[in-house]
């Protein structure tokens, strides 16, 4: 099996899934203290790029 | 035949669930924690780095928006102290009983009202504190059927 990782196969900007607008206002938040300062390190994918990456993996 | 005299099948000389077995498989997943691990792998791809900050947002939005819902019912029944939170925070109810009739009432509408904290930390107190918490998934109109639920109930 010649399958690439899954973070080998990340692209920039890419989004496979968008949740619906929240319908509630935006609130306080939390200090910034607890939040993270840079971005998750998370691979980006379209949503068929998901579906063949794990249909090529025999599960 | 079952005990019920019915015609049964049963699988025979397969250690496993072996019918389940897809071409090429080289393990199979059943109800375990590797297809948890699997399913939330996938989701996460799905979503990505900015739809996990969407998700996180929307959750605390909403859990703030039902906080707020709730908050002169707390005050007045002198429920609730004041700490940050981000999706999941604690309603202090007066007696056991308050607390149970509060989820009851929850329930028979079809919400799940929360977590009884009490049987998890077993600290002193803490068997009338319920554990509230919201995701991305609520929306608007539930989480105000929730607020409604708990007016009639605590007001």
């Amino acid at each position: 099996m010649n399958e690439p990782l899954i973070f080998d196969l990340s692209r920039s900007g890419r989004r496979g899934y968008t949740y619906p607008q929240s319908d509630v206002p935006t609130s306080a938040g939390l200090n910034d203290t607890l939040l993270r300062k840079s971005p998750a390190q998370l691979p980006q994918f379209s949503e068929l790029d998901v579906v063949r990456h794990f249909s090529r993996f025999p599960a | 035949v079952d005990s019920y005299g019915k015609r049964a099948f049963v699988l025979t000389l397969q250690a496993r669930e072996q019918h389940i077995k897809r071409e090429r498989a080289t393990s199979n997943i059943c109800s375990n924690q590797a297809l948890a691990a699997l399913t939330s792998t996938i989701h996460v791809s799905l979503i990505g780095w900015e739809g996990m900050r969407e998700a996180a947002l929307q959750s605390q939005d909403k859990a703030a928006y039902l906080l707020n819902g709730l908050k002169d019912l707390i005050r007045r029944s002198n429920l609730l102290g004041q700490m940050p939170f981000w999706c999941e925070f604690p309603l202090r109810f007066a007696s056991v009983e308050s607390m149970e009739t509060f989820l009851a009432a929850l329930k028979s509408e079809g919400i799940f009202g929360g977590v009884r904290l009490g049987p998890l930390t077993k600290q002193d107190g803490d068997e009338r504190i319920v554990l509230v918490a919201v995701t991305e998934k609520r929306t608007k109109e539930e989480l105000d059927r929730y607020i409604a639920v708990a007016r009639r109930v605590l007001a």
